[in-house]
């Protein structure tokens, strides 16, 4: 047991608090969900770019630094604690890259992760169907075989910034004789081609990012299939562990909330709710804690494994209460929203509050994770 | 930055855990009732326990809270039915006034009570050699010729009122405190988590509509939660035990938050626990009591999930 952080750790820390503190805009950004927020958002990510802080734990070859999971995490904190900007290329870098990285060829490596790090290409998940949500393994979104590589046709929705991404990956049927998790392929698909239709949804914070995508013979070449034919069911996988467990929600994101919380209650403060927002904020320390003791055993050797769904459910429903406080403090005003005058900091919090509803249902809902805890770290039978 | 136990840490654990499985079984535990298991006080001297944080010069170990911590919890798991909050928490103290019986006390030959205030209930005060009482900054001696048993809801705990107050003994009372709320803490966690083991295996066992009551989602989510509560409780024990160790100005919120999670943690995995066994866990009979008896009295001891909270909020400058 060591809880300090190392010298090399603090210089670390130092030096992406340096950075940041001189680069994060200091007007907040539009929001990403909007068709002009997300471009200054992709201009944001190319500032990072260039200096080598968009996907500090890659190889340098791909524009990376080299960092290990500690240092990783460290980055998150300070990116949070500086209140830099959401990061719209999180679908590819935190999850399309984990994949590529451990299931990918070098030939895709070579050719997708530099263009991702740089913000020159944006990509979106495209998993589920009007008949596959948590049931993943109904797809029905199908590719046919054609010389060179495949035409796919189906229905992907709930596509987060599908509206305005470049490419999906997702899941299509290529043996049609096959049911469930057998016979699915693993693809990557371009947007911007014949065959495709994209329409945005409105979501229920009023922006519109939420994609429902079309394929009526769009053409995804060999090369753009990752792992076997008919084996991408278990490349699927790895993404999902991987987003439920670190990369999709790290720890400084909420310690940050918390903070700007206590702030909150400090600037308005509601007495009878001081033992919930010093639960609230132990949670998140205890988040933190947590994912520390989880990436020590990693960088051992180990694997997250189920670990991945126990995360998923404690910060998820974490968020929804630490944003639950925030509404109660601004009381009369919590309504108020997208720069209304009376607003409390621009709307900021009930915009988040109404996303963080969204997270026990995103990246797996929570009753299935709840499942997978029961069977796979309890042991708790099936029938 | 290395969130994990030292090879030595998990020996020290592993050995607790081995003698504890062996000599705090549930028929032991229940005979403590009646009679206290003195031989186990001095099974646990024997393994290091009691020693583990006094002084060298005292024959302890001069070992920290990231090193008693994990063998507590081992403790809390199997429910010993000795005052080991007592020990660990008074060790160091002790050994600067009397040194004589701080090596007996490591040795599990001798007892100490530690009373949360004058006033308290102080457990084994029958039997103790010294008895002391938190009183401010400092530590108080009590005098326990008056004292009368209580009947607790924990049946395998001796602890006595009506003890008075002498003199004032120079001492860390805080630092008292501290180790005594962690102490605490980590039994919580091991006994928490105990009950969730209990609950998990006679959830796979015991069948309805001939099939095992775990196998419905509604049993398997309850359970999950009770896992998310403890899983969760256990890394702020050792964050305390290591701001405890390091002196960090952050000890007494990082305590309580340690104890607040804790004593949540014990509460949800003791209902959860009792829902899924069903009426035998409402007995006497069922060994799941002897737990869930024992997360009662120590969610409250030193502090309960809600008064933490307060200390927490007062260190936030809420």
């Amino acid at each position: 047991m060591n809880l300090s952080f190392t010298p090399e750790q603090a210089a670390f820390r130092a030096e992406c608090r340096a950075w940041l503190t001189a680069n994060v805009p200091t007007t907040p950004l539009a929001s990403h969900n909007t068709a002009a927020g997300f471009k200054e958002h992709v201009a944001w990510e190319k500032v990072l770019f260039e200096a080598g802080w968009a996907v500090v734990s890659w190889p340098k070859a791909y524009g990376g630094r080299e960092a290990d999971l500690m240092e990783w995490l460290i980055f998150e904190e300070e990116y949070y604690r500086a209140g830099a900007p959401a990061r719209v290329t999180q679908n590819g870098i935190f999850l399309l890259a984990p994949t590529l990285f451990e299931l990918g060829t070098e030939e895709q490596r070579d050719r997708i992760l530099g263009p991702m790090a740089a913000a020159k290409v944006m990509w979106a998940q495209a998993w589920s169907e009007p008949e596959a949500g948590s049931d993943l393994a109904n797809v029905r979104s199908r590719a046919e075989r054609v010389d060179g590589g495949w035409r796919v046709y189906g229905q992907k929705t709930w596509c987060s910034r599908g509206a305005f991404s470049d490419k999906v990956y997702g899941l299509f049927r290529t043996d049609p004789e096959a049911t469930r998790h057998r016979g699915l392929s693993y693809m990557m698909v371009d947007l911007h081609q014949a065959g495709v239709t994209v329409r945005g949804v409105d979501q229920l914070d009023g922006d519109t990012s939420f994609a429902e995508l079309f394929f009526d013979g769009a053409f995804v070449a060999d090369r753009d299939v990752i792992g076997p034919v008919d084996g991408g069911w278990k490349v699927a996988m790895a993404t999902t562990s991987s987003e439920r467990g670190l990369s999709l929600r790290s720890p400084g994101r909420f310690t940050a909330a918390a903070d700007r919380l206590v702030a909150l209650y400090k600037s308005r403060p509601i007495p009878r709710l001081r033992g919930e927002i010093a639960q609230v904020w132990m949670e998140a320390q205890a988040y933190q804690q947590y994912t520390y003791q989880t990436v020590t055993r990693m960088m051992a050797g180990g694997h997250i494994g189920a670990d991945s769904s126990l995360n998923k459910l404690f910060w998820s429903e974490m968020d929804i209460r630490l944003h639950e406080l925030a509404m109660e403090l601004m009381d009369a005003q919590a309504e108020l929203v997208d720069d209304a005058p009376a607003a409390v900091e621009g709307g900021r919090w009930t915009k988040d509050y109404l996303f963080s509803l969204a997270g026990p249902i995103y990246a797996g809902t929570n009753e299935i994770q709840r499942n997978i805890v029961a069977r796979r770290v309890l042991d708790l039978p099936r029938k | 930055m290395h969130f994990a136990l030292t090879e030595e840490q998990q020996a020290i654990a592993d050995s607790v855990d081995e003698v504890l499985a062996a000599e705090s079984t549930p028929a032991v535990i229940r005979s403590a009732e009646h009679a206290r298991p003195l031989s186990l006080t001095a099974t646990l001297g024997e393994v290091g326990l009691l020693a583990l944080p006094l002084p060298e010069d005292v024959d302890g170990l001069g070992l920290g809270a990231c090193d008693w911590v994990p063998a507590l919890v081992r403790a809390g798991y199997h429910a010993a039915p000795v005052p080991l909050t007592d020990a660990i928490a008074l060790g160091p103290a002790l050994a600067a006034v009397n040194p004589e019986l701080a090596t007996a006390v490591g040795a599990g030959e001798a007892r100490v009570s530690l009373a949360p205030r004058a006033g308290g209930l102080a457990q084994d005060a029958d039997i103790a050699d010294w008895i002391v009482a938190i009183d401010g900054d400092g530590l108080v001696v009590l005098d326990a010729s008056a004292a009368v048993r209580q009947t607790s809801v924990d049946r395998a705990r001796w602890a006595f009122s009506g003890l008075t107050a002498g003199e004032r003994v120079q001492a860390d009372g805080a630092a008292v405190r501290h180790r005594a709320t962690l102490a605490t803490a980590a039994q919580l966690v091991g006994g928490a988590r105990r009950m969730l083991d209990m609950a998990t295996a006679y959830a796979k066992a015991r069948r309805q509509f001939g099939k095992p009551i775990g196998a419905q989602q509604a049993v398997q989510h309850r359970l999950a939660n009770a896992l998310l509560a403890v899983s969760f409780a256990e890394p702020p024990l050792y964050a305390a035990a290591w701001s405890l160790d390091t002196g960090a100005a952050s000890a007494d919120r990082d305590v309580a938050m340690a104890k607040s999670m804790a004593s949540d943690a014990a509460r949800v995995c003791r209902s959860a626990a009792l829902q899924v066994h069903g009426a035998i866990g409402y007995t006497i009979e069922c060994d799941l009591q002897l737990w869930l008896t024992r997360s009662i009295v120590l969610e409250r001891l030193w502090g309960s999930a809600g008064r933490q909270r307060e200390t927490v909020a007062d260190a936030l400058g809420l």
